[in-house]
């Protein structure tokens, strides 16, 4: 589209370019100069030859076009200019209404003003690419920053969990020795333990916290502080490792306490038969019985108590255990959401609607405690687990049970480079024929996918104590619960209003059945 | 005298010499400002009987900006019922914006609206009369108007 400026001048085409020259030659065509009267199509201006020219300045006239429309050149140029303020309107203003030749145009355009155009062009571009490139600077940066927080977050949890000794030989402070899958597992850990508490994929944080590291050659040295911890308590009784430390030896397939992997496995059996086992606990001591739940459930969030900004979420519920119009329903109802309005599941019971539906009211601060829950489990873990260490100083069975083994310390440490050939005879291997090294291979890969590699099998399993200790709080909790519910369905059944006397009450007013006589 | 009020001279002397075309009529004319028309559609039509007045507002900058035109809305005339008038009268047709030229006239955007009118066959408002209203501007040419349909008027 060509620009436009004060300077530039509009040009009448006088003849089509395209028609031969002996055309030119032959016939005589007449151009705007040879017109009588002249009407401007822009502002209706007439002008005659006869008329006297005097009264005003002369004024430029063009036939910018095929057909027979006029104009001034002025009228033009303001009207082209206006047009091409908006780009929509001026793509049908470069050419002529009535025709629809499109305008041609003549005008000074020096080299140094097209040098110019092009330079201001190229910073324009220059800006736009700045631009988008400026805010995605600020968008990574923003991702990468929560991205930054939940691998340390990440980092903190396996150091908790994993116990500090794990910690520092698989992963270490240092993160250029990070295992590759390092910057996947550590960032999804929070995710997966807010949304395991939430109740969607319980399963996934035993697979970040622990399967994830079951595989990862160790990296590092056993810092000197372990070395000293492990002197200090090399006297101490110590049971027997499980598996020797001979080099060329694999760990056995099925051994105390379970590997990783088995654990992995055995997590869901445990938890879903833990959770059926508890529900029909509680139904026991509340007196209840396993019915249909309401089906729909209305989450109403607060952002605070009392403020004006409200979300309705409606959520279809798997149908669990409450009986409508049953004794207790309403109590059952409550302790299941705790946050849930006393009113509403009053009503719930009341009606027992075809579709009956619950309240939840979620606050700021509700949602804080849910995720600081979710997210002190490694904290909480870990805190277990020292404590049933403490413990077991004084239970053997405790201790045989916990598998408690002095920290590897100087006992076990290779560099990363001699991981592999570790775990089997690598020369052996070599002299064996076909089959026997098919076999060895197999044999060992069985072995890693079932134990983990053989660290694990050494190490001292804090990881272990940690999770006996999550799973012992977790009974707790459900316990202590489960207590507090009774409790207050206990206090909800014996309630009673106390009954009082009519003192105070003129005892005229009171129809008796044995009138008292009043004496004057 | 400004170009604007020069022209619209020479338009309304024009009006005045030769006339309107059949079913519009000239109301007022009182001043380079607002002019008024009365719009009837004649033959077959969805509009039989119906008389709507159409205003014109003209800023200083006509012919160059195409004039503010709108059907009037008061005690005695009211908007078409047209899928492309709403019903405080503002009308969406590409000729008022972005394909307005010069060579056009009053009388023409005149003529255009009735054949507009003429073209429809089911008298109903815009889907989106009831949002538009609740928010129009008084003047029609602050809308940016998205013209739907290949025939310019829309």
């Amino acid at each position: 589209m060509p620009r436009w400026s004060l300077r530039r001048h509009l040009r009448p085409v006088t003849s089509n370019p395209n028609a031969p020259d002996t055309a030119r030659n032959d016939a005589w065509v007449p151009t705007i100069d040879d017109l009588r009267v002249k009407l401007c199509y822009i502002c209706r201006e007439e002008e005659c030859v006869e008329s006297d020219p005097g009264d005003s300045y002369p004024r430029v006239w063009v036939h910018p076009c095929n057909c027979s429309l006029v104009a001034h050149e002025q009228c033009l140029l303001q009207w082209l200019r206006a047009a091409e303020q908006d780009p929509v309107r001026s793509a049908n203003a470069m050419k002529c209404p009535q025709c629809s030749v499109q305008y041609e145009f003549e005008s000074e355009n020096p080299l140094l003003l097209r040098i110019m155009d092009s330079f201001s062009a190229g910073l324009t571009t220059v800006g736009r690419a700045f631009f988008w490139a400026g805010g995605g600077v600020v968008v990574f940066s923003c991702l990468f920053g929560v991205y930054i927080g939940c691998t340390a977050y990440g980092s903190y949890a396996i150091q908790e969990f994993l116990g500090r000794e794990m910690f520092n030989l698989l992963l270490s402070e240092d993160t250029g020795k990070w295992p590759w899958h390092a910057f996947l597992h550590l960032p999804a850990i929070p995710f997966s333990l807010i949304s395991a508490r939430a109740g969607l994929f319980p399963n996934v944080p035993v697979a970040t916290m622990l399967l994830a590291w079951a595989f990862s050659p160790p990296i590092a040295t056993p810092p000197a502080d372990h070395l000293l911890e492990y002197v200090s308590r090399s006297h101490d009784e110590v049971p027997p490792t499980t598996v020797g430390a001979a080099d060329g030896e694999l760990a056995p397939l099925i051994a105390w306490p379970p590997s990783p992997a088995m654990i992995t496995i055995l997590y869901p059996l445990v938890r879903s038969v833990y959770r059926t086992s508890f529900d029909r606990l509680r139904h026991w001591v509340l007196g209840t019985h396993p019915g249909a739940k309401p089906t729909v459930r209305n989450y109403i969030y607060d952002w605070d108590d009392g403020a004006p900004i409200r979300v309705r979420i409606n959520q279809v519920v798997i149908p669990a255990p409450v009986a409508p119009g049953a004794p207790g329903a309403d109590a059952n109802q409550a302790a299941q959401q705790q946050q849930e309005q006393q009113g509403a599941a009053e009503q719930g019971e009341e009606d027992a609607p075809a579709e009956p539906t619950q309240t939840t009211r979620l606050t700021n601060a509700q949602i804080g405690r849910f995720v600081a829950g979710a997210l002190m489990i490694p904290a909480l873990a870990s805190f277990m687990g020292r404590l049933l260490l403490r413990l077991a100083r004084h239970s053997p069975l405790l201790r045989r049970f916990l598998a408690i083994r002095p920290p590897l310390g100087v006992r076990y440490y290779r560099p990363s480079a001699d991981f592999y050939p570790l775990l089997f005879d690598v020369e052996a291997l070599k002299q064996a024929g076909f089959l026997r090294q098919l076999g060895m291979g197999m044999r060992i890969g069985l072995n890693i996918a079932c134990c983990g590699t053989r660290l694990w099998a050494n190490a001292d399993p804090v990881w272990w104590r940690n999770s006996v200790g999550l799973g012992l709080f977790i009974v707790i909790k459900d316990c202590l619960k489960l207590v507090h519910e009774y409790l207050s369905r206990r206090e909800r059944e014996t309630r009673k209003i106390k009954s009082r006397s009519f003192a105070g009450v003129d005892i005229k007013e009171l129809d008796l059945i044995r009138p008292i006589r009043l004496a004057f | 005298m400004a170009v604007s009020s020069r022209r619209l001279q020479k338009e309304l002397a024009e009006i005045q010499k030769q006339g309107t075309p059949v079913g519009i009529t000239l109301l007022s004319a009182d001043d380079f400002q607002t002019w008024l028309f009365s719009v009837e559609v004649l033959g077959e039509t969805v509009y039989a009987g119906e008389v709507f007045a159409l205003m014109f507002r003209f800023d200083g900058q006509y012919p160059i900006q195409p004039p503010a035109v709108q059907f009037l809305v008061d005690e005695k005339y009211t908007s078409p019922v047209h899928p492309h008038v709403y019903s405080n009268g503002h009308i969406c047709a590409s000729i008022l914006g972005n394909e307005w030229s010069p060579v056009l006239s009053v009388v023409a955007v005149c003529v255009t609206i009735q054949s507009m009118l003429a073209s429809c066959k089911k008298k109903e408002r815009p889907p989106d009369n009831d949002r538009y209203v609740r928010h129009a501007p008084d003047n029609p040419k602050k809308t940016q108007f998205v013209y739907h349909d290949d025939t310019g008027i829309s």
